[in-house]
Parts: C-alpha cells; structure tokens; sequence
C-alpha cells in the first residue's frame, strides 16, 4: 500500500484528508479507477495551506503527468484553505545505505530551530531507552555545536579500539555515545566546510566501533544543511522525531525541517513541544516563555502525532548542565516521567515493527 | 534573486563541489557596500539563544538614538527577522533590477524569508549559499545607513565563513545565555572572530533570568554560570544580561519587537543601555580605523612604539 496510513483517516475537517477525498472523484479516463486507487497519486503532505501532492510516475502512462499536474493543480487550489499548490513526482529515499551492520534502528531527533532542547531530550531520551534495557547508541551529528557530551557527562576524547582502525564510543548512562567533541579540543572553532561535511560524517555511522546496538539516536544540528542531507544519505534513518518550542518564530523553522524530510522521504515518527510555559517559583504562576500552542496547532495541522508538550524546568537545564540527565538523577519529576513514556512508546514501537519484519 | 530559490538538490549535483576554487564569488574579496558605514555582526555559538531577538531590539534601540540602521538575516537556515519585524511577503525591485528592502518600524531589513514561501525546506551547498548571501548585501539598493546589522546563523559553518571572507565587517557582537552549553559554543565563535581578526565587541547574556509577570518575582532559568566570567577569561566585554520577558514572544509572533510593544519592560531599558555601548564601540573602531588610514599618523604611532622598544 502506498498511501501514507495517517492521511487516511476520517477526520475530514484536516486539510490532508479534505484533498484525498477530492482527489478520490479524479480519474484519468473516462471509467477508469480513481488517481488514489490507482496509484497515481502517491501521497498528499500538507503543512499550513502549502498543499503538495506527489504523484508516482511509474503508475502514470508516458506523457500523462504533466496534464495531471495541470488538472489537479486549480482543482486543489479551489479547497478552502489552501494558499499553494505543488504537484510534483513522488521523492525517493535518498539512502544509499540500507542497513549499518549490527544497528537496528536509527531515529533522528531534529528540530529547525536551535536551542528548543533537542539535544536535551536526546540524551534523556537515549538513557531512558538504556535504563529499559535495550542496547542504545547516541551520535552527536551537531557538528558546529556539539552538547552531548556535556549533557551526558562524558568528558575527555575517544579513543581508538585496539587494532587502531576504528574509533571507540563513550559510554555512560549504558548510552554509547560519539560526538565531533569528543574528537575535537574544547574552546576550538571547528569549520566544516559543506564538502568536508560529506566526507566526515559518513566516518561517524562507519568507523565508530557501535558494537550490537538495538537502536541509535542521532542528535541533528538545527535547521536544514549539508548535514542532515548527509545523515540521510548514510544511515537508513526509520524517522525523525521533531521537537519545536510553541512561538510561531520556532514553527516556521520546524515546518521546513518537515517539508525537508517529506523531500528526503524520512518518515516525522511524531512532534514534542517543549518550553511550554514555566511556574513561578514564587506565586506558582504558570507564563509562557515562548508564546503558547505552536506545537499542537502544527499537529493539528499535518496530522504528525504531538507525543507530549513540555515545560520549561530549570532542573533540567541545572543538571544537564552537570552531565546528570534527569531520567537518571531524578526519576520522580514531571520532566524525566515524560521522558520515560516518550522512551516506552519509541521501543514499543520498535518492537511492534520489528515482529512486523518477523511476519512478513 | 529568485535565481536561488533551490529544492533539495539529489544526485551529481549535490555531491561535493563546494570547494573554494570552483567558486567565481569568491574572486571578489570585501568590496564596500553601497550607502552603508558599519557592518556588525550579531553572532551566537548556539541556536535558540535570542541572536535575531536581540538584532532586532538592538536596531530599534539604535535608531531610537538616531543612527540609520539596517538588518541582513543571514540565517539561511532558519530566518525569523521577517517574522518578528512584521515584513512578509516578497521585496519590489527598483529601475535598476536591485531589490528594495522591506521596511517596517523604520528598520529597512532583507531577509531569505522576503524571498523563499516558509514552507519551502533549503536545502543548500556551500556554494549557493555564498551566493545566497553575497546578494543580499550587494545587490540591494539599501538607503544611506550608519549600520548595517547582521544576523548569523549559529554556529561556525559556510555562511559565517563567507562572510567573513566576502564582506567589510566592522566588528561582532556574541549572544550567549548562562547555560555551560552556550557558553561553550560562544567560546567557539569568540576564537573564529579572533583568529580572523574581526574586533568582538563583547558579549551579551540573554535570557538572564525570568520576570513572573503575576507577582515579579525573578528567578534564573539556568544555571548562573557566569556568562562575565568568559567575557573576563576571552579578554571580551560583558555587554550586560537581558531577562527573558514573557511577552516578548507573542509580540514578536505578531510582529512588533518588545521595545516598540512594551517600551517600559526591563528588557526594553536593557536593550537601550547595550545600543549606547555598541554605538561607543562602533564609534571608537571607526576612529581607530581613520587613524590606521592617516599616513602621517601611522608613522607616528609606529615611531612610537619603535622608541619604545628601543
């Protein structure tokens, strides 16, 4: 089945499933089977009133697609709702590597903007993962502005293993983890240009001694670069998960994120909010530090599941800072009990697609 | 501009390439830019940290004292200067085939935003994104400006590097906020300037603590671990700490920067104080590069130090 599950549901009122049931009463010829059914239309990915639909040029006879284009161009136009319309062939995975040997899973944790806490909630993702007893990895691909280390703890450089030919991840938290600053001394400017981004970062999936892993978390530096082309490109990412902060400055960045991965054809596994308001320490006031409701409007949006909205903690930020991921150092807070449940839903999910595998 | 506006680019043509050699604008090294005095960079190690923010309150501060000031965002990766300064839309084009740039609260500002739909992911190569930028400087017809302020992407990468290389920079400016991480990245950014010899103006220290708007209270959001400290130990100035006001966020959402939106918060005095220093900053750089310019008194200056060693 080609067509994207969660653009099939019945909640009409979403812009995606408003354009699927339009595009269920277009046909090619005059009694033949619908554009959905037949394939023709691959997939409808709608962010905002941006409305893009991917045909697949296979299913469509030679010479047709542009007059398809044509045709569903105005008619989608015509929905209430819709500002721009792109109809376009479908992308195909960029992947080039379909499997890295003794890794099971890989996930992206991206964000477009910088410093929402993506980093943050990786590490505490990846110990959380650790803590229930599956093997993790976490790769640092921040390359301009590595904290992983930091926020795990994990100081001084990696070494090489034995035989000299590969490069020994760090481990803490039962978290293997490899970064640039592991590699680089502190206080350095490290200039990648995009180039030496291509070579480099290959290096860092290939020639790290990962060992068996259940599942490797890559921490992507922020916006849409070089570097989450190359992590594309080499590692065979099952999807990203998204954190965005709820202004709207921080929605717009994350919505390109997601249209770059939808172009990438890494599927968003789901959206976290996080700095969603914070209480005075004083009078217990709940404000926003960062407007409010960003995250779920988006969600709303495109359909992409909101897996929690979080608040700003400063024991986070405190004990990050201090190499202590809160799942670990303070299992009781609010905080690290969300962390956990995001953690159980990821490896259940896992599981489920691995028995899935299994089956088939 | 629109020649820029480039998709995700798979296959040859985005593998490597982005080589310094192959690249004709890199042929053309710092030309002036028309009708503009000053260029600062308003830089951060880390994203997130409030570097568009402060560009921003920072040109409203200034051209409240006066100066003519305009803003680049060179965020290609993630531009918000349209979005908090209320410019959307596209840029008119003048006579001469140059873009004009959007004007609002009296701030003249070009931002990738003006030109590219939000939703359109970029995806972009070292060598385009030297392009990309080179534009927005030289091919905009900006009015007479006493500064221009730039907004960087965070962190050390192509666009930070292009710049540096391609433009006349009068000096930096570096957002950071008390976090260990931050601080770590702004300790990054402060050795790129230096190495490149750019003059770092100091350092800022953004969301220094947060105002409860019920009862006033002021707590830290991170952990204080002395943004001054660094400014001390990277022989940089501590520009002074701006708290994080929690209105701040919806204005700029709508559009209206926090000095405009709420003339009188903490933030908005702090915003006032940092734009005199920068001005005093910018000044002294002017007068020490007219003074470099002068024949006579670099050969004095430089026989001064000769009978000093002497």
């Amino acid at each position: 089945m080609s067509l994207n599950p969660s653009a099939m549901s019945n909640e009409t009122d979403r812009l995606e499933g408003r354009v699927l049931n339009l595009l269920q009463e277009v046909t090619m010829g005059h009694d033949g089977p619908d554009v959905l059914s037949s394939g023709q239309v691959f997939d409808v990915v709608a962010t905002g009133g941006a409305v893009r639909v991917l045909l697949d040029p296979e299913r469509i006879p030679e010479g047709a697609e542009e007059a398809l284009a044509e045709t569903l161009t105005p008619l989608v136009e015509s929905l209430p709702g819709v500002e721009r319309v792109v109809v376009k062939p479908r992308p195909r995975p960029v992947s080039n590597c379909r499997e890295l040997p003794g890794i099971r899973r890989v996930v992206g944790v991206h964000s477009g903007k910088g410093g929402v806490g993506k980093s943050t909630l990786a590490v505490n993702l990846a110990a959380a993962l650790a803590a229930r007893g599956l093997r993790t990895g976490l790769l640092d691909a921040d390359v301009y502005g590595p904290s992983c280390p930091t926020l795990l703890g994990v100081g001084g450089r990696a070494e090489t293993t034995d035989d000299g030919r590969r490069i020994r991840p760090l481990e803490r938290h039962g978290v293997r983890l490899m970064s640039l600053g592991l590699l680089l001394p502190e206080g350095e400017a490290l200039i990648w240009r995009g180039s030496l981004v291509d070579q480099g970062l290959p290096q860092l999936f290939t020639d790290v001694d990962w060992g068996e892993l259940d599942i490797l978390l890559v921490d992507l530096p922020p916006g849409t670069s070089d570097v989450h082309l190359a992590v594309a490109r080499n590692a065979p990412l099952s999807g990203v998960i998204t954190v965005t902060a709820p202004g709207q400055v921080s929605v717009d960045d994350v919505r390109r994120g997601l249209e770059m991965f939808a172009d990438l054809m890494v599927p968003c596994i789901g959206l976290i909010e996080n700095m969603a308001g914070i209480s005075c320490r004083h009078c217990g006031q709940v404000g926003d530090l960062f407007g409010s409701g960003g995250g779920r409007a988006l969600a709303d949006e495109t359909g992409i599941p909101l897996l929690a909205s979080l608040p700003f903690v400063p024991e986070v930020a405190v004990q990050g800072d201090a190499g202590e991921p809160v799942v670990i150092s303070a299992p009781d807070t609010v905080a690290a009990r969300v962390f956990d449940r995001l953690a159980a839903g990821l490896a259940e999910r896992l599981f489920r697609e691995q028995m899935q595998e299994v089956e088939a | 501009m629109n020649e820029f506006p480039v998709g995700v680019s798979l296959g040859e043509s985005a593998r490597g390439g982005a080589g310094e050699g192959c690249d004709p604008v890199y042929g053309e090294p710092q030309r002036a830019i028309t009708g503009v005095k000053d260029v600062l960079l308003v830089a951060s190690g880390k994203g997130g940290v409030g570097k568009s923010t402060v560009t921003v309150n920072l040109a409203c501060a200034l051209s409240e004292q006066g100066l003519k000031v305009g803003i680049v965002d060179a965020d290609l990766y993630g531009p918000s200067i349209a979005r908090m300064l209320g410019t959307g839309g596209g840029l008119e084009w003048n006579r001469e085939g140059q873009s004009l740039p959007a004007v609002a609260h009296g701030i003249p500002a070009v931002s990738v935003a003006n030109v590219l739909p939000p939703e359109a992911a970029l995806v972009w190569k070292g060598p385009l994104v030297a392009q990309a930028v080179v534009q927005m400087f030289h091919q905009v017809a900006w009015p007479e400006l006493d500064l221009l302020l730039v907004d960087l992407p965070p962190g050390t990468g192509d666009v930070q590097l292009t710049l540096l290389e391609q433009i006349p920079v009068t000096g930096a400016i570096l957002v950071s906020t008390p976090q260990r991480l931050a601080m770590a990245d702004a300790e990054r950014g402060i050795a790129l300037f230096h190495d490149l010899d750019i003059p770092v103006f100091g350092l800022i220290e953004n969301m220094h603590s947060y105002i409860c708007p019920c009862c006033g209270e002021e707590q830290p959001l991170f952990p204080r671990q002395g943004v001054e400290a660094l400014a001390r130990r990277r022989h940089v100035a501590y520009l002074g700490g701006i708290p994080l006001e929690p209105g701040a966020q919806r204005l700029a959402d709508e559009g209206v920067p926090l000095l405009k939106g709420e003339p009188d918060a903490v933030a908005s005095r702090a915003f006032r104080t940092l734009a005199g220093t920068v001005r005093d900053a910018v000044e002294r750089e002017a007068r020490s590069r007219l003074r470099d310019a002068d024949e006579e008194t670099r050969k004095a200056h430089q026989a001064f130090w000769e009978r000093l060693m002497d």
